[in-house]
């Protein structure tokens, strides 16, 4: 199924390196630090913008219940007097080696992914960099209400390095013109056909049930 | 109060307990104490007559409601996980957050416990501020003086036990100085009582003066709390009980809880739940371990302990074990029976609603006492109905009698009674044509005016319209107004040398315990000063005096025993007046007399005397009416006399030596007299002819006495073939010498402690010997109305009948035919032996008889039903251990039973043996105190408010005033009850287990590690406030067959029966359904999201959206009658479920569930979600139903489309499809009119062998079958 006016399109690359031949192999090893990895793709069809850039990981189980509630909502919602004191469920991100508190505390907070990403189209054998625009990806109201953190520190000193072979996890990058929930998914195209069509011999079996056994009320 | 060293108080308090449950009390009187400080009084100990029925206090109520709601294992699990989910390791949900549910439940309970205890508390200080001072008693007392000179008092029971009729009390002789006047300080003595209790028939107690004479004093003596005072100015008592521990608060048991039949079986369900929960919960934590396992080594997203270390997989997976239970726990639905509460309480107050079960004659209406077993009046399977006075009217009319071995038939008699038959007359207005006949007959003697009288008519037509709480007891013209037979009028009238035929009025006359009193005389209720003066012109002035006195004697009496009820202790010397104005009754009646007496010959249908009789059982009064009407005239009676007025105008005052009352052993009564004239000492007996019959001597000489017996015996046979109920009048003349010595040892008798009813029983069956046989009387007691109809809906209902009654086989056969218990072409087995060893062979070969019958396969389409006639001294065998099992076989295969002469105890085995045996749901319903025990071994017992007293009323869980209504009462509101109730209970488990069941398929995607993809409030709102409403709607309104078809078509209770609709099967359907659903409702949307950047909230919601909508459209499905409150309840619900999240949403301080609603809303993928998701999720259902109703639909079903139709053609569908059941056979013709064969007919029927008795009799020609 796809749309006459926007096609909706998705590219996905895995970097995990897990195969040999892979160029991100070396970077499989956690024991590698500050390691590179380069990965060619071509793009058969024009993605119209705005084209939206993720990093995936698959088995990466963020709704387990531990990681989940390690957090605190008071801090979150700016409430200063938590910053000194962080809620006990954000152990064991709650202090840090100084026993200063950590804010935002938990780990939903502070599990950081740590690759970063620098996207070139080649041009001519040349590299050019792609810029990567980071506004417009939060809600308004997560921005302006909701999390008005004092401070958003940006991440630096990314590396390649997030493990993820302990969970037998997979990391990849995602391109999409689509944004928020959706994505490219056929299933409940496909449901609404078989639902549909059942729906309607359904309706010509119980006619027929009807017109044989209703009640006869000319007797 | 002064101080009082604590130890002593210790001790007093002790004291106190000791002198409460001691078997004996002794009591003093207050008056020499009066003024002393509360330690000081003698009575201390005792409680004051302050009621309270409250349970709590302000400030008891908090911590004894929580108490007693944690006495339900219910609570206590939903607490014990709200506990459980405050320790860290195991938490699945917020704890503060996971408390509200429970504190929700427990806040709702509380609120209405508190609601019912501020109601009592409300009628409490309503009674305790009564000032009862008129003419009731407001305490238990014993009778000290009383303002009739012979110190008797006469009282109405009403209040306590619902007998209409008088009742004498007498005072304790010989304790107070009475003369010249009554002097309370004169009572010095100790009363002896016994400790409280409930009876109110016995009461045992003496009072030892100071000179330790011992008086004894019975329940003669003693004026309950609550009684009238009635015909009695005043009466003076000693308070023995006060408060709490009288007789009529110790009856006052309040609503009985018994456990239904669908709460048991729900109970096996919730067990299921739990089962079903565990099972879900080592899914869990066993996949926990797995998935914990399975990582190649420690992922980074997980967290170590503070101490560094982490749980081992199998120690962790042991923790979500309970964690699962925590997040699942709803899957027990913790709200069910909170909802099954409110849903009970609004069908009662439906039922107690419906006019059709209101009586106008009474003015009551169905009144549940048991509030929650509504939905087993759903479930009957058995009926065990008493027959007098719940069958019948209990109103008796006197039909015919035999005397001396000639029959009177009393054509004329009948003949007015079958045309009082005709349901179309008004009784009232035949009552005043046959009133109006006589006046020529009447002489002048009457002093009232001619419009006085008519007015006087028409009061009492309205009388006897008006409600029976106005009315004086069994008088009602059809009662009253007796045509003599000529035959037997010329026979007294001619030949005045008759002893016997004088014999037989006489004793009709004497021989019962009626008081007379005046008709001028009202109740108090419903006295009519007016009305009362102008009828009685000459009684005006005096009475007028009378009156003046009575209320200066009110107004002082009022001040005197207000000042001592705020005293605390029980009390001496309230006074009770009499009603104000009556002209005290018996003193009335004498004066009347000389006015009469002068009347030479009258005939006797003028006595229409303004006379009350007021019997105890209506059979007596019949009797008296009868002696009346041929001229015998009871005027009045004392304990120690009657009076009695001849057809020749003499008076004859009998001086009443002893009275021997019925008891249900002897089965007769006696009373003792001595006769003006000759100064004979003649014993007048009454009673059932069995025991009459074996009693009787030899008076006439042998020959002639036994021939009037048979002769008697014949006549009495045949009253009973036309369902009359029949006594045997007889008289004994005992010398002085044979009296003497027998008075002797009644007195022991009467003046023993221990042991005193079997005395006095003995003494009585000493007396009752040799007794000269003057004839026999029978009394007709017609069938209330619509009995044969109900009956027939009944039995058409899948319901067997059966009949329990203490009358005799004939009797009660031939009732059995005209209720249609029995059909003509029934299969009759009557049973009735002697000893064991018949009545095995009976059983063994009726048995065969009947299975052979049953089993033929020719007999298939033609089987007679088969019915049981069995008495009570054949039940008493059939019930021993070795034999039960074979009888009730039998009586399994009977279509109804009738048990005759059996007793009370017999009748409470017979339910519980056939409860027990066949583990059916078995109804008892009677009206007197015999069925008490019946009614209470039932499962369900109703108790009809008739003329017997309210014993059967108390006792029971339903009380109705006809029989008739026991027909909509179980085919209407039984069959919605259960089945609204049913379905509620199964909606409820489905509902929780859809819903919690979503949280359960998402453990798969989070390793169930116990995650909710659902902030945890509006997981909790979600059974709490969005949709709880709906199924506690539909259990109280849903209903799935209109009234009519229910009444017109009985056999749509049948589903309800058994197992019902609420199976094991239909249990698991919904919870199949239910699991179906959910995975529907999680799977769709999972494959749609999947692969998207979707997060968990954000997921969660449409979860959340798509299990509302499945559930309240289930609940459209199963919803069968639409109401504008059914949709908006629903349409409430869903909305109430976007407001809430959406406002939910944008709270500030939220943790999981911000702005979700509102960002789905907004995305069309969100729509699509829900709407395929719900319709997949109940297409099976929605489609089976199609299917089944169109296919193979079921009868309600039918009933339910037959109701849309034309009444025409819809009556026309409900006789065809009554016929083509075979149910009933369209016999519409006359069914009210008992079959009343004449005494030719009535050969030799049934054949009366003195061993065993075995008819079987089918078809008209009762063909007796041989073995």
């Amino acid at each position: 199924m796809s749309c006459v006016t926007v096609e909706h399109l998705t590219l996905v690359l895995d970097y995990t390196g897990v195969e040999q031949n892979s160029a991100c192999f070396s970077c499989s090893d956690s024991s590698v630090k500050d390691c590179h990895c380069t990965l060619t793709f071509n793009l058969d069809t024009l993605f119209k913008g705005p084209v939206f850039f993720y990093y995936g990981l698959t088995n990466y189980f963020q709704n387990q219940r531990a990681y989940g509630v390690s957090k605190d909502d008071y801090q979150l919602s700016g409430d200063t007097a938590y910053f000194k004191s962080p809620d006990s469920s954000c152990a064991p991100y709650e202090y840090d080696s100084k026993n200063n508190p950590i804010v935002p505390c938990g780990s939903l907070a502070n599990s950081m992914f740590n690759d970063s990403f620098v996207l070139y189209q080649i041009v001519n054998g040349k590299k050019v960099t792609v810029p990567l625009d980071g506004k417009g990806i939060a809600w308004w109201t997560d921005y302006n209400i909701k999390y008005r953190n004092p401070s958003v520190t940006p991440l630096k000193n990314a590396f390649n390095d997030y493990p993820v072979m302990s969970f037998d996890g997979r990391k990849k990058v995602v391109f999409s013109n689509v944004s928020w929930m959706g994505g490219k998914n056929e299933f409940l195209g496909l449901a609404y056909l078989v639902i549909g069509s059942l729906c309607l011999v359904m309706s010509v079996v119980m006619l027929i049930v009807y017109a044989k056994f209703k009640f006869p009320e000319e007797d | 109060m002064p101080w009082m060293n604590p130890l002593a108080r210790i001790r007093d308090a002790w004291q106190g307990q000791k002198a409460r449950d001691k078997d004996l009390r002794n009591l003093v009187s207050n008056l020499p104490y009066e003024g002393l400080d509360k330690m000081k009084q003698p009575n201390r100990h005792f409680p004051s007559n302050g009621i309270k029925t409250t349970k709590y206090t302000v400030l008891s109520f908090l911590p004894m409601n929580l108490f007693e709601q944690f006495h339900r294992l219910a609570n206590l699990y939903f607490v014990g996980l709200a506990i459980l989910n405050f320790v860290p390791v195991v938490q699945a949900f917020q704890p503060e957050v996971a408390l509200i549910p429970i504190c929700v439940i427990l806040a709702l309970t509380a609120i209405k416990d508190a609601w019912e205890d501020f109601r009592r508390y409300k009628s409490d200080k309503k009674l305790n501020g009564m000032p009862c001072l008129v003419y009731s008693s407001p305490a238990d007392l014993l009778l000290l003086y009383t303002s009739d000179p012979n110190g008797v008092c006469l009282i109405e029971t009403a209040n306590l036990d619902g007998e209409t009729n008088l009742k004498q009390r007498r005072a304790v002789p010989g304790v107070c100085v009475t003369h010249p006047e009554f002097e309370p300080d004169s009572l010095t003595g100790i009363v002896v009582c016994e400790k409280p209790n409930n009876n109110l028939n016995h009461f045992k107690c003496y009072v030892e003066k100071l000179d330790k004479e011992k008086v004894g004093a019975g329940i003669v003596n003693l004026l309950l709390r609550g009684c009238t005072v009635r015909n009695t100015d005043y009466a003076i008592g000693f308070v023995v009980y006060a408060g709490h521990e009288t007789k009529s608060m110790l009856n006052n048991n309040g609503p009985r809880y018994k456990r239904s039949r669908l709460e048991q079986r729900l109970n096996i369900d919730v067990f299921f739940c739990i089962i079903l929960l565990f099972t879900m919960c080592i899914i869990g934590s066993l996949g926990h371990y797995l998935w914990l396992v399975s990582m190649p080594s420690m992922p980074i997203y997980f967290f170590p302990q503070s101490n560094g270390d982490m749980d081992t997989p199998s120690l962790s997976s042991f923790y979500k074990f309970f964690s699962m239970i925590i997040l699942l726990q709803v899957l027990i639905p913790i709200s069910l029976y909170v909802s099954i509460e409110l849903v009970k309480i609004g069908q009662i107050y439906f039922i107690t609603n419906d006019l059709d079960l209101y009586d106008e004659e009474s003015d009551t209406t169905v009144q549940c006492k048991a509030l929650n077993i509504t939905e087993d009046l759903g479930q009957i399977q058995y009926i065990f109905s008493d027959k007098t006075g719940t069958l019948t009217e209990n109103k008796m009319v006197f039909r015919r009698c035999s005397i001396m071995g000639t029959e009177y038939p009393h054509k004329e008699n009948a003949v007015r009674l079958a045309v009082i038959n005709k349901p179309d007359e008004d009784e009232d207005v035949l009552f005043s044509q046959t009133r109006q006949t006589p006046p020529t007959a009447k002489p002048g003697w009457s002093v009232d005016s001619e419009d006085s009288s008519s007015q006087e008519k028409q009061s009492e037509r309205r009388r006897s319209k008006g409600n029976i709480n106005s009315d004086v007891a069994f008088s009602s013209p059809l009662e009253t107004e007796i045509i003599p037979d000529q035959k037997l009028l010329q026979q007294i009238r001619g030949t005045e040398k008759i002893d016997a035929y004088l014999d037989f009025f006489l004793a009709l006359a004497i021989c019962n315990t009626v008081v007379v009193s005046m008709a001028t005389e009202k109740r108090p209720r419903t006295s009519d000063f007016e009305q009362n003066i102008q009828s009685n012109p000459l009684d005006t002035w005096s009475s007028l005096v009378k009156r003046a006195g009575s209320v200066r004697e009110t107004l002082s009496s009022w001040t005197r025993s207000r000042a001592r009820t705020t005293s605390e202790a029980s009390d001496i010397g309230l006074t009770i007046q009499g009603q104000p104005g009556d002209p005290a009754g018996v003193q009335t009646c004498s004066l009347h007399v000389p006015r009469i007496a002068p009347l030479q010959d009258t005939t006797p249908v003028v006595s229409t005397d303004k006379f009350c009789y007021e019997a105890e059982s209506p059979d007596e009064a019949a009797l008296v009416h009868a002696a009346k009407a041929y001229g015998f005239i009871l005027l009045s009676r004392t304990p120690d006399s009657v009076m009695v007025r001849l057809p020749s105008g003499a008076q004859l005052t009998f001086e009443v030596l002893d009275t021997l009352t019925f008891d249900s052993n002897r089965k007769r009564m006696s009373v003792l007299v001595r006769h003006p004239i000759t100064r004979q000492y003649i014993l007048y007996t009454k009673g059932a002819d069995y025991s009459i019959m074996e009693l009787l001597g030899t008076p006439y000489g042998e020959k002639l006495q036994k021939a009037i017996a048979s002769d008697t015996q014949q006549h009495l046979d045949c009253y009973a073939k036309e369902g009359l109920r029949t006594l045997c009048i007889t008289k004994k003349v005992l010398s002085d010498s044979e009296y003497e010595s027998w008075a002797v040892t009644r007195q022991q008798a009467l003046s023993a402690m221990d042991n005193r009813e079997k005395l006095i029983m003995e003494s009585a069956v000493q007396i009752e010997t040799n007794l000269c046989l003057l004839g026999a009387t029978g009394v007709e007691d017609r069938l209330q109305d619509s009995v044969p109809d109900t009956i027939m809906a009944l039995r058409e209902a899948g319901i067997q009948v059966w009949v329990l009654t203490g009358d005799k086989p004939e009797t009660a056969v031939n009732i059995g035919y005209a209720c249609r218990l029995l059909e003509q072409e029934d299969l009759v087995i009557n049973m009735s032996c002697t000893n064991k060893v018949t009545c095995i062979s009976i059983l063994d070969c009726t048995l065969e008889e009947v299975r052979r019958y049953s089993d033929d396969p020719r007999n298939v389409d033609t089987t007679p039903d088969i019915s049981l006639v069995i008495d009570g001294r054949t039940l008493t065998m059939a019930m021993s251990p070795d034999l039960r099992d074979r009888f009730v076989d039998l009586a399994k295969r009977c279509r109804s039973v009738l048990c005759c002469r059996v007793t009370p105890l017999q009748k409470s085995q017979v339910v519980k043996l056939i409860r027990e045996k066949l583990k059916v749901m078995t109804l008892a319903v009677g009206d007197g105190a015999n069925d008490v025990n019946m009614i209470q071994a039932a499962d369900i017992g109703v108790g009809i408010s008739g003329q017997e007293g309210m014993q059967a009323v108390m006792a029971s869980d339903f009380a109705i005033s006809r029989f008739k209504h026991l027909k909509k009462l179980l085919l209407v509101h039984g069959h919605w009850c259960y089945s609204r109730l049913a379905n509620m209970i199964i909606y409820f488990f489905y509902k929780n287990a859809a819903n919690v069941n979503l949280l359960f398929w998402y453990q798969f995607f989070c390793g169930f590690t116990a995650t909710a993809m659902l902030d945890h409030w509006l997981l909790i709102f979600f059974n709490l406030i969005f949709t709880s409403a709906p199924p506690v709607m539909f259990g109280i309104m849903d209903r799935d067959v209109s009234a009519e078809m229910l009444l017109g078509l009985p056999e749509l209770y049948r589903t309800g029966q058994g197992k019902g609709e609420y199976s094991f099967l239909t249990f698991w359907i919904s919870m199949l359904d239910a699991f179906y659903q959910s995975l529907v409702a999680f799977f769709i949307p999972y494959y749609t999201y999947r692969g998207s950047d979707i997060d968990i909230f954000a997921f969660g919601t449409p979860l959340n959206t798509i299990s509302l909508f499945t559930i309240l459209l289930h609940l459209s499905i199963e919803i069968k009658a639409w109401t504008v409150v059914h949709a908006v309840f629903i349409l409430g619900s869903v909305a109430l479920y976007f407001i809430i999240t959406l406002a939910y949403g944008v709270m500030y301080l939220n943790n999981s569930g911000y702005w979700h609603l509102q960002a789905q809303m907004v995305d069309p993928m969100f729509y699509l979600v829900c709407f395929i998701s719900t319709v997949v999720a109940l297409l099976p259902r929605y489609l089976f139903h199609v299917l089944k109703n169109s296919i193979a639909p079921s009868p309600i079903v039918q009933a339910r489309h037959l109701d849309t139709l034309e009444p025409s053609t819809r009556d026309q569908w409900i006789k065809e499809w009554r016929s083509f059941r075979g149910g009933v056979q369209d016999k519409t013709s006359d069914v009210s009119i008992p079959p009343s064969p004449s005494l030719e007919s009535f050969a030799d029927d049934f054949i009366m062998d003195d061993d065993f008795t075995l008819n079987v009799m089918t078809d008209k020609n009762h063909r007796p079958v041989s073995f």
